[in-house]
C-alpha cells in the first residue's frame, strides 16, 4: 500500500484527465475535492490488488449523470429539498455496504477519468481506506454496461444509489445488465446526478487477470507526471502525453463547429475541426455521448470505440471536457489504444462500434493509424 | 518584397504603433481608457504554456505577464467579439496556509485588483463592469519559488460596456 502525496495525486488527475476522452466528470471538480479533502487532513493510499486477501471485497463507486449543465429550471426544481453532509458516493457505498453485510477494504473507480475516479479516492479517503490500483473500464466511459467485471462474465450488482439529497435506493436484482443503467439514469434526470456503488469484486477476482484493468491509477500517475515533468522542463506537454501513452497524434485544427444536446441524461453532440499545417484543407469530426466515441477525417473513420479520441488545447496541453468548445481555439487531437479487454469479442460486444448504432467494424487504432499514414 | 508581405508588415506596424499609443496613453493620461465588461476565471489549473514558460523565466521580475489570444470566445455583446486575455498574476508574499484548491476571498479579491491592473497599464482597458466565474480558483503547483507563485486567471474581455460599477 502506498500513501499518496499531493503531487502523486495532482500527477493522477492530470492523467485522468486524459483518459476521460471529453468526459469522466469534471476535472475542477476533482481538483476541488481533492485539495479540500487535504486540507482537511484526510490521508488518499492505493492499494495494488495483490494485496487484497481472496476473501476480502472492494466495491466500485461513481456518479451518474450528464456533464451538462443544470438549467436555471432545475435549479429551482430542486432548492428546497435537504442537501445531505457526505457525498452522493459515499452515501451509496455505505448502503451497499449494509446491504451486503460486509466491510469493503478498498473503492474501486467505477472509470478513469479526472472527476469520477477522483470522486472513488474521495470516498476512500473519507472512508480511512486505500484505493485499488485498478478499475472497470481503463478510460471513462459512457455507460454503466462498459464494464470488464461484466464483459468477463460476472455481474454488477446488488448495487445502491444514493442522491444528494438523502434519498437511497438499493438495486437487488436486475433483469437484464442493461437495467441497472436504464434504473439509475432515471433517477439522475430527476436528481441532477446520482451516486452509485456496484461490482462488489472479491479479491479473488480482482486479482484474476482481464476482471478489472489492473495498474490503470498508476498508469494514469505515469501519464501526468509526464505532463508535469515536460511543463517544469519546458518541453512539449503534449507529445510527452502522447508518447507515455503509447497514443498517436492524429489531427490539428481549429475548433470549426459543435453542437450539443442534452437527452435522456446524456450529452449528445459533435465537434469539427478545420485542419491547420499540414493538415490544412482536412475536416475531423468526433462524435460524443458524454465520452468521445467515434472520429471520421473528411468523411472516412479515423477512430472507433473502444479506442480513446482526445482532443487537446493547443496551447495548454489541457484534455477538452465536452462541450466546452472555444471556436477558432487550436486543437490537436490525440488518440490512444483502449486496454487489452475491450479489444476481446465479450468486449467489443459492449464497447464496440455496433454497441452505438454505428455500422463500422472495430479495427485497432494503431491499425487505422498505420493506413492513413500510408 | 511582395506586395502581399508590404501590406502584412505595414499591419503589423500599424498595430505595433497603436499598441504603443495605447500604453503610453494609459500611463500618461493623454487619452482616456476604454471601458469594457470583463469575465474572469481566477486559478486556472492548465494555463498557456507559452505563460507558464515566461513565468519561469522572469521569477525574479516584476514585469507583468499576459497573453492576448488570437480566439474569439463563445459568448459576447452583439455586435462584439469578445477578446480573451490571460494573465499570470504575481502573488510572491502569499501565505503558505493558502489552499491550493480553494484560494480565499481575500487572495481572489487580490488576483482580481492585479489583473485589473495590468489590463490598465498593458491593455489600456477599465473594467467597467466585472463578473468573476464561480468555482474554485487554483493555485498553480509548478512555480518553484517562492518569486514565482502565480495564479493564472483567463479574462474574456467585451467592449462596448456600459459605464456601471461592479
Amino acid at each position: 500500500m502506498r500513501k499518496l502525496t499531493k503531487q502523486n495525486l495532482e500527477d493522477i488527475i492530470i492523467g485522468c484527465s486524459y483518459f476521460g476522452a471529453g468526459g469522466g466528470g469534471s476535472f475542477n471538480e476533482g481538483l476541488r475535492r481533492m485539495y479540500e479533502d487535504l486540507d482537511a487532513g484526510l490521508t488518499f493510499s492505493l492499494m495494488s490488488p495483490d494485496e487484497m486477501k481472496d476473501n476480502e471485497y472492494a466495491a466500485a463507486t461513481y456518479g451518474v449523470g450528464t456533464t451538462a449543465p443544470p438549467t436555471p429550471e432545475e435549479v429551482k426544481r430542486y432548492a428546497d429539498l435537504p442537501r445531505i453532509k457526505e457525498e452522493s458516493t459515499a452515501a451509496a457505498f455505505r448502503a451497499l455496504e449494509r446491504y451486503m453485510g460486509k466491510k469493503f477494504v478498498a473503492t474501486i473507480a467505477g472509470e478513469i477519468g479526472p472527476g469520477n475516479t477522483l470522486a472513488a479516492m474521495s470516498v476512500a479517503a473519507h472512508l480511512g481506506i486505500p484505493q485499488l490500483d485498478g478499475d472497470t473500464v481503463g478510460r471513462a466511459t459512457p455507460e454503466i454496461d462498459q464494464n470488464t467485471v461484466l464483459a468477463a462474465g460476472y455481474t454488477i450488482t446488488p448495487a445502491a444509489g444514493a442522491t444528494k439529497y438523502g434519498d437511497e435506493m438499493i438495486l437487488a436484482k436486475i433483469a437484464r445488465t442493461s437495467r441497472e443503467e436504464d434504473f439509475f439514469r432515471a433517477a439522475s434526470m430527476v436528481s441532477m446526478g446520482i451516486g452509485v456503488a456496484d461490482t462488489a469484486i472479491s479479491g479473488k477476482m480482482a486479482k484474476t487477470p482481464g476482471v478489472i484493468v489492473q495498474g490503470s491509477i498508476s498508469n494514469a500517475e505515469r501519464i501526468g507526471k509526464a505532463y508535469r515533468t515536460a511543463v517544469e522542463t519546458h518541453a512539449d506537454p503534449i507529445r510527452a502525453v502522447m508518447e507515455a501513452g503509447k497514443g498517436y497524434w492524429l489531427f490539428e485544427g481549429t475548433i470549426a463547429d459543435f453542437q450539443w444536446k442534452d437527452k435522456g441524461g446524456y450529452l449528445f453532440g459533435d465537434l469539427e475541426i478545420a485542419g491547420t499545417g499540414k493538415y490544412q484543407g482536412s475536416r475531423y469530426k468526433i462524435a460524443y455521448q458524454n465520452e468521445n466515441i467515434i472520429a471520421w477525417r473528411d468523411g472516412k473513420v479515423s477512430v472507433t470505440p473502444p479506442d480513446l479520441i482526445v482532443p487537446v488545447v493547443a496551447a495548454t496541453a489541457k484534455a477538452i471536457a465536452n462541450p466546452d468548445f472555444v471556436k477558432g481555439e487550436a486543437v490537436i487531437v490525440l488518440g490512444f489504444p483502449a486496454p487489452a479487454p475491450w479489444r476481446t469479442p465479450g468486449g467489443l460486444k459492449l464497447f464496440g462500434p455496433e454497441h452505438f448504432g454505428y455500422d463500422t467494424p472495430y479495427i485497432p487504432i494503431e491499425e487505422r493509424f498505420a493506413a492513413a499514414s500510408k | 518584397m511582395k506586395r502581399r508581405e508590404f501590406v502584412q508588415l505595414a499591419v503589423v506596424n500599424t498595430a505595433w504603433l497603436a499598441a504603443s499609443s495605447l500604453r503610453a496613453g494609459a500611463f500618461s493620461g493623454w487619452t482616456s481608457l476604454t471601458p469594457v465588461t470583463v469575465h474572469a476565471e481566477l486559478g486556472q489549473f492548465f494555463p498557456p504554456l507559452k505563460l507558464v514558460r515566461r513565468l519561469h523565466q522572469s521569477v525574479d521580475s516584476s514585469a507583468p505577464l499576459l497573453l492576448v489570444n488570437q480566439y474569439q470566445a463563445k459568448s459576447g455583446v452583439a455586435g462584439h467579439s469578445p477578446e480573451i486575455v490571460d494573465i499570470a498574476v504575481r502573488l510572491p508574499d502569499i501565505s503558505r496556509q493558502e489552499s491550493h484548491g480553494n484560494l480565499s476571498r481575500e487572495v481572489r479579491e487580490l488576483v482580481v485588483a492585479k489583473a485589473k491592473d495590468i489590463l490598465e497599464k498593458e491593455l489600456g482597458y477599465r473594467a467597467a463592469q466585472t463578473t468573476v466565474a464561480a468555482g474554485p480558483a487554483f493555485w498553480y503547483p509548478y512555480s518553484g519559488k517562492a518569486s514565482g507563485n502565480a495564479v493564472f486567471c483567463r479574462l474574456t474581455i467585451t467592449r462596448g460596456s456600459t459605464d456601471q460599477s461592479i
